[in-house]
């Protein structure tokens, strides 16, 4: 061979080897580790730790570190709590979690904290383990409008977290005075400063307690039809916006002026903004709960039912629930807090007007409406 | 034919203005980033100036798992960036300087993932290592994002090699250099400002990402997610602190490497002119 | 060869070599092959594999009728998607390319300074940008003020929730990848070709469309592509910014890919999205005369 032809040949044998020697330099790790691995993530359990994910505002200043809550568990029972409010919805956390679960692997949680219709799911599917009621003797304190749910009887797998209200928060000065009906939603006065959720329990209820329909009890036409009055509604232009979570950017700013909102939410947009109302229409508002559950897989589940029969103990779950702005599901819980809390209607709603859930329906009837909710406002 | 000179000026003078507006498009919401890293707003969201104030300066690492956040998405991103510019950098090379049957199919699978929407690709991903029960963190997080990256990479390299003389490498040879030796001296120097470029392009977008990396991350969040997740009960000022100083320290390195490579050049040109 | 054999801009003769004419065949069959390998394998591995556990989902419950349900339920918000990445795309070349060429003309010693520049940006994490933008732009907010008294705006509109808010602001995140692809081609234009234009009484301009334009078309090409097709795909612009007057494909998708139910149609709509930008992408390749597909 000529000497050219032999360094040719050598440059690009070179070149070969350095990309292959470099790319598997690249993948080898990563394929070591996958030899390697178990079956679930590391969760705060080796050192008897447990791992719960949460929604965000569901804990003392959100923030986990200076909880007063999980200080006081840790001190009493020793059990260090790795908190993460890392729950942005129902549907993201399914995306995320559900395969897994549905394997029967673990997620690295010891609690996870889902909206009962997902929760229902959840337990039908047999993704969440019972509670142990030698360790959560406190478990009978649930209040007992939420104490025997019919997708899960006798709560032996869900315990409620977070009790919220759905109504209308809005600015009084811009919209000229009061409000008490729902139907304000749909004024053409408001058109194109009014938000409402895609969450479609929530803003299908509301719309059906505004057409006389009870949603707790409502028939699949009678959701449809709320859809259908929504649709025409957006077609019209009357909503700015159909949002998620971050409909409270908007709204403080000023740029919303009504808005279907969560009752938590509006607690803290209250602080910074006090000229902001909140309103349960005479017709009715919506009640929602986020309950926990321990997943399967966890690697301290009897953690986990320390930390909830912690909470449900009225002396703790009292500054807790008035902190965060939500009812509290423990029974005597509200004699623990201060008079104002006392007297706030996110904690302690007014006994009219009525609070309906949104009734459990069949994953049949939930994939129609959702269907057409979805076309209705995502098109 | 030639337009007179005046008018060139113009086209000259207007070329400029309009680049110029072009950076200031590009700079604007980073303006007001770093406006309000200084900013002590009154609620607990940073989006009205309220009074200027170095408080978000002094105390930068008042939320601890902010501080994580950043740190990991940090080790991800450098992770990503060397090994995505490695692979990219070479299938560019192949891509452009030889014919090979199957480059067609190769070509197209290179830029598929872009034409995906992100959580499509996460949860496919997701589905596979389900399926081999491979959990999910760190190694998962890389291995997601270089797979896009990749295609970045691939293409911006491409978009320089195109039309390149590869007779230099030849000539190279020719005059006895070794293989390694053309490669370090004469084609990795003309190919260099793309490599630079995409890796550049990698790690900011691995520091971006949040879709992919959120299906596929275990229990550590990443910079972006950790906001998310912050933002429905607060937005702090040391979210502008830590976005600030990351613009500042990649600046410094900007302009660290601008004076090396000017050096260099210096040097280059002192040995060619004894 | 004969005029009549010229070939046409459509119909190419078969090639063996996968369609290209750039490259020399290589002296040892396998070496593209190593250089492929560790990254081809990786795309095979982590995209490739997936693919087809989401081809599979695709086909769930309704197999070929969930593709033709959802194009045609989503019909408006395919056709809005397509149009709003095209004028982003547009508007990035327009405001790309003259940057990317003072930089690469006119940059000198500080080309890289420059380059990092238009990358810098990126490094503000994508939220916190959007975000400043939303600052910006909020209805009581200084921009609006000022273009309502200046009459462009009437007094009870403002720009957040209009689609110029979205293209703008698909324009401004994917700016970048407009301008980096442009500048690497330009920069290694050989001034040199210019000069000989100009000697052969060339005017300006058609130097600079014969041969400057010309030779950054692949820059231009893989800046179109590095831009068209992730705003195609998009989804924080439109969920951040817009209203629901301007959903994108990305929003659908993304939004509702959590509801199980939706997960087999949502997944024939990403390959149908896919295969309309592949198909774009061959077609615009064909036009600009570049041969192969990026």
């Amino acid at each position: 061979m000529t000497n050219r032809a032999q360094n040719q040949t050598s440059r690009r044998r070179f070149l070969g080897m350095s990309g292959l020697a470099l790319g598997g330099l690249a993948v080898g790790p990563t394929l070591l580790a996958a030899c390697s691995s178990g079956s679930s993530s590391s969760g705060g359990s080796s050192n008897g730790g447990i791992t719960v994910l949460n929604w965000p505002l569901y804990i003392e200043g959100d923030e986990p570190s200076t909880s007063a809550t999980l200080k006081g568990f840790t001190d009493s029972t020793g059990i260090k709590v790795n908190y993460q409010n890392s729950i942005d919805g129902n549907e993201s956390f399914n995306t995320k979690y559900q395969a897994t679960l549905e394997k029967g692997n673990g997620i690295g949680a010891d609690l996870i904290v889902l909206t009962s219709w997902n929760a229902a799911a959840y337990i039908g599917a047999n993704l969440v383990q019972p509670f142990d009621s030698a360790a959560f003797p406190n478990e009978k304190n649930v209040i007992s409008r939420l104490s025997n749910p019919s997708w899960d009887p006798g709560r032996a797998k869900s315990i409620p977290w977070a009790v919220g209200q759905t109504g209308l928060a809005y600015w009084p000065d811009k919209v000229g005075g009061k409000i008490t009906d729902v139907n304000a939603i749909f004024d053409p006065k408001f058109k194109g400063k009014v938000t409402i959720l895609d969450e479609m329990r929530d803003t299908v209820g509301l719309t059906m307690l505004g057409m006389g329909a009870n949603p707790s009890t409502g028939t699949t036409a009678q959701m449809l039809a709320a859809v259908d009055k929504i649709e025409k509604a957006r077609d019209a232009g009357q909503f700015k916006k159909v949002t998620g979570n971050s409909y409270t950017e908007d709204l403080a700013i000023g740029d919303t002026w009504i808005a279907v909102a969560w009752s938590g939410d509006v607690a803290q947009l209250q602080a910074d903004n006090p000229g902001l109302e909140w309103v349960i229409p005479s017709q009715g508002g919506m009640l929602w709960v986020d309950n926990a559950m321990i997943p399967v897989g966890a690697k301290n589940p009897e953690g986990a039912n320390k930390l909830l029969n912690y909470v449900y103990d009225p002396a703790v779950a009292g500054p807790l629930y008035e902190s965060i702005s939500y009812i509290p599901p423990v029974t005597g819980a509200t004699q623990y807090m201060t008079a104002t809390a006392q007297a706030s209607p996110f904690i302690v709603p007014p006994a009219t007007p009525p609070l309906f859930e949104f009734d459990v329906i069949s994953p049949d009837v939930a994939e129609e409406v959702e269907r057409a909710f979805v076309a209705a406002t995502e098109q | 034919m030639n337009p007179p000179n005046w008018l060139r000026a113009i086209g000259r003078v207007s070329l400029w203005v309009w680049a110029g507006l072009g950076l200031l498009f590009l700079f604007t919401p980073i303006l007001v980033t770093v406006i309000f890293s200084f900013n002590e707003p009154t609620g607990k969201y940073n989006y009205v100036w309220d009074k200027f104030s170095l408080s978000g300066w002094t105390d930068p690492f008042r939320y601890p798992e902010l501080t994580d956040a950043l740190i990991f998405s940090l080790k991800i991103a450098v992770a990503v960036t060397i090994i995505a510019t490695i692979l990219g950098t070479l299938m560019g090379l192949a891509m452009v300087k030889y014919k090979f049957r199957a480059k067609g199919m190769i070509g197209a699978i290179l830029i598929l993932p872009l034409t995906m929407p992100e959580i499509v690709l996460g949860f496919s991903l997701l589905t596979l290592f389900v399926s081999i029960n491979w959990s999910r963190g760190f190694i998962t997080i890389v291995i997601a994002q270089v797979m896009f990256s990749v295609s970045y990479v691939a293409t911006t390299v491409r978009a320089r090699i195109r039309g390149f003389d590869w007779r230099l490498e030849e000539a190279s040879l020719d005059l006895g250099a070794s293989g390694f030796r053309t490669f370090s001296k004469v084609t990795l120097p003309l190919i260099a400002p793309g490599v630079i470029a995409a890796a550049m392009l990698t790690f900011a977008l691995s520091l971006d990402d949040f879709i992919i990396t959120y299906l596929n991350s275990g229990l550590d969040n990443t910079f972006p997610i950790q906001i998310w997740n912050m933002k429905r009960s607060k937005i702090p000022v040391q979210i502008n602190v830590f976005s600030t100083a990351l613009l500042i320290i990649s600046i410094v390195l900007a302009a660290l490497l601008v004076v090396f490579n000017n050096r260099r050049a210096q040097k280059l040109a002192g040995l060619s002119n004894p | 060869m004969t005029a009549a054999a010229a070939p046409s801009r459509f119909r190419r003769p078969r090639r063996e070599d996968g369609g290209d004419d750039t490259g020399v065949a290589a002296r040892r069959w396998f070496t593209p092959w190593l250089l492929i390998a560790p990254g081809g394998l990786w795309l095979l591995i982590f995209f490739v594999v997936p693919l087809f556990s989401l081809g599979r989902l695709s086909l769930q419950d309704g197999g070929l009728s969930n593709y033709s349900t959802v194009i045609s339920d989503n019909s408006t918000v395919i056709i809005r998607t397509f149009i709003y990445a095209t004028i982003s795309t547009l508007a990035a070349i327009i405001i790309g390319y003259p940057l990317a060429y003072v930089i690469a003309t006119k940059g000198g010693r500080y080309k890289n300074l420059f380059l990092a520049l238009v990358i810098l940006p990126f490094f503000v994490t994508y939220l916190v940008r959007t975000l400043s933008w939303k600052i910006l732009l909020f209805d009581n907010g200084p921009v609006v003020g000022i273009l309502q008294s200046v009459g462009i705006l009437s007094d009870n509109q403002g720009i957040l929730g209009s689609p110029f808010a979205v293209v703008a602001a698909l324009t401004y995140n994917f700016l970048p990848f407009m301008v980096l692809p442009i500048y690497v081609s330009l920069e290694k234009l050989d001034r040199r070709l210019l000069d000989a234009a100009a000697d052969l009484y060339s005017s300006p301009a058609r130097a600079f469309r014969k041969i400057t334009l010309r030779l950054s078309l692949p820059g231009l090409f893989a800046g179109t592509l590095l831009t068209f097709i992730p705003a195609a795909g998009d989804f924080v612009n439109s969920e951040l910014l817009g209203s629901d007057r301007t959903v994108m494909i990305g929003q659908i998708i993304e939004k509702n890919f959590g509801k199980e139910f939706f997960r087999p149609e949502l997944s024939a709509l990403s390959f149908m999205l896919m295969a309309m930008i592949l198909i774009g992408v061959i077609v615009y390749a064909r036009l600009l005369g570049t041969e192969e597909i990026a």
